[in-house]
């Protein structure tokens, strides 16, 4: 049995007081009842196993393993190998284990996030699989917190901003937003750049500022944003989202990943859109914002608006809606 | 259309390339162009025509230079000219010449291992280095930072933004996107690539291809379940021409 007495794994505990080796020694020297009983401890943290793993392969069999550690030494095995993949690389099983074998890497792991370049590939891509496969939206504070640290000591963090696009979750963007408000003026910027925004004057006052247009402009906007799939690969100035500007416009959530609405338009809002459309470039930002406001204040007034020809539609938004706004 | 100093200009006007060379292609473009394309002298332009030219050579020498494809995380570089940082980027070591830096890259290049962002960024200095020549080159570039897009220099700026053009020439930095990819393999989520015009693009890692073969490559890395092929997105990055024009005077 494990002794809880002092709280945590003691694997953890030797690891994190005493360091990596000592804990290695310890672990190669336990009986193998004990050594499987510590590794397949619930509380047991991913940095750990990692560490133990080349001992655990040769100390282990694989039956003995609990789900959750035979399906994450799998996947390092096949997040190692696929760094030089051309196509030729090994799919998991892109089921439950797997999502829950990666939660467990990543959420027990980012607490030893810098542990080597091996170890964080490992979390770069777990991230990335948990976004991009599963949407999983629980993993998105720590996501974004690991983001910033490692902006503040200018470690590689492409991939894991990538996992967080991939996200495709307004909520990612508003958790990466706090940021705007630091008092520490390079996270500042990285926030704006993260969320495309022009760089501001960083005075505390203009980054507050910032931070609450942000929030406005991001409850305004979130059902109607889409994510464009752009990312620090190809742009030093990714623009991860934009606004659907015709579903605001129709007052149409839609979603965030494939733009489209939950159901089908109807013939009279596609003739809306085709109206829209026609609408001069520089109005249709403005035509967007006023006809989601009016809607939102007086559907019953916006109904008669948007069947308006387009000019008088213009006109009238310009003048405030005939008084109704 | 093309103007100089606010006269219309044509092609034979600019200088005499030789048909079928790239410099008339571009110029044969800009020519029938709906987009006025304006200039202040003809050195400007044919600066532009150079340093395109360079690109595309430069682009052909690095592709053959040994330079291997690492994720940042592996990237490597020569310790004689350059530091590697946390990021997996590379930087110019103090004290190192910045031309003889960059040409190392080109002449040694298995001792370096990089993405290919870092690549197109080479590319882009490895041509300035030709319409320079050293001395210039080491007085306007004396800093480099070589990763992706993150530390640009001031005039290089605008190849990490990618904007939609009328036209797009050799020499432009562009991006072929793969929405669907497996995120085991998130290197392959795109490839950035050199126009090198007659429809072929070098992309590090990928080598000199039509778009067809680049598009297969990442294909070929996407998730089991993909429905969404990649694709050659509409927009170029592009150095600041004129303020490098006006440097070369």
């Amino acid at each position: 049995m494990i002794d809880r007495r002092a709280g945590g794994n003691r694997l953890d505990s030797i690891r994190k007081r005493q360091g990596n080796s000592p804990c290695r020694e310890y672990f190669k020297f336990l009986p193998e009842p004990a050594s499987l009983e510590l590794i397949n401890d619930p509380e047991l943290s991913f940095a750990t196993f990692f560490i133990l793993l080349p001992l655990v392969r040769e100390k282990i069999p694989d039956e003995n393993l609990s789900v959750r550690d035979r399906t994450a030494a799998n996947l390092c095995g096949i997040i190692q190998n696929s760094k030089k993949a051309n196509g030729d690389f090994l799919r998991p099983a892109y089921n439950e284990s797997t999502h829950e074998a990666l939660r467990w890497i990543f959420t027990t792991g980012a607490d030893d996030d810098g542990l080597g370049e091996d170890f964080d590939h490992l979390l770069d891509i777990a991230a990335g699989i948990l976004e991009k496969k599963y949407h999983d939206a629980d993993i998105l504070p720590k996501l974004v917190r690991m983001i910033f640290r490692r902006g503040k000591k200018g470690a590689y963090l492409h991939d894991l901003v990538w996992a967080l696009y991939q996200s495709r979750d307004p909520k990612g963007l508003e958790l990466a937003a706090e940021h705007l408000k630091s008092p520490n003026e390079n996270e500042a910027e990285l926030a704006q750049t993260l969320l495309h925004l022009k760089p501001q004057s960083n005075t505390p006052k203009a980054r507050r500022k910032l931070y609450g247009s942000y929030l406005h402009w991001l409850e305004e906007n979130s059902p109607y944003l889409y994510f464009t799939g752009e990312n620090f690969n190809e742009s030093s100035t990714p623009n991860a989202c934009s606004v659907d500007l015709g579903a605001k416009y129709l007052y149409r959530k839609i979603s965030h990943g494939t733009r489209r609405p939950a159901t089908p338009l109807t013939e009279f809002e596609q003739n809306c859109l085709t109206c829209f459309a026609n609408a001069p470039d520089e109005e249709k930002e403005f035509l967007a914002q006023f006809s989601q406001k009016m809607r939102a204040k007086d559907p019953a007034y916006w109904n008669r608006w948007i069947r308006y020809p387009l000019q008088r539609q213009i006109e009238t938004a310009h003048h405030g809606g005939e008084g109704h706004i | 259309m093309i103007t100089v100093a606010g006269k219309n200009v044509q092609p034979g006007d600019v200088g005499s390339y030789p048909s079928g060379s790239l410099e008339a292609g571009i110029l044969s473009v800009m020519a029938r162009s709906t987009e006025k394309y304006s200039y202040s002298s003809l050195e400007e332009l044919r600066f532009k025509l150079r340093l395109r030219k360079e690109t595309v050579a430069a682009s052909n020498e690095l592709a053959r230079s040994g330079l291997r494809f690492a994720v940042f995380r592996d990237s490597a570089c020569n310790p004689a000219y350059w530091t590697r940082t946390l990021d997996g980027g590379f930087r110019l070591k103090h004290g190192a010449e910045p031309a003889k830096a960059i040409r190392d890259i080109f002449t040694n290049g298995s001792s370096y291992a990089t993405e290919c962002a870092t690549a197109m960024m080479i590319v882009f200095y490895g041509a300035l280095l030709n319409v320079y020549g050293d001395r210039k080159f080491n007085e306007v570039f004396p800093r480099i930072s070589l990763m992706n897009w993150r530390r640009l220099d001031r005039y290089l700026r605008g190849v990490g933004m990618i904007e939609k053009h009328p036209d797009y020439f050799p020499g432009d930095r562009r991006y072929f996107m793969n929405p669907d990819v497996d995120p085991l393999v998130p290197q392959w989520q795109g490839e950035n690539v050199i126009d090198l015009g007659n429809r072929l693009y070098y992309g590090h890692g990928v080598g000199i291809q039509p778009a067809g073969g680049i598009i297969e490559s990442l294909n070929r890395n996407r998730a089991e379940d993909a429905d969404q092929s990649a694709y050659l997105m509409d927009g170029a990055g592009r150095p600041d021409f004129q303020s490098l024009a006006a440097l070369a005077t």
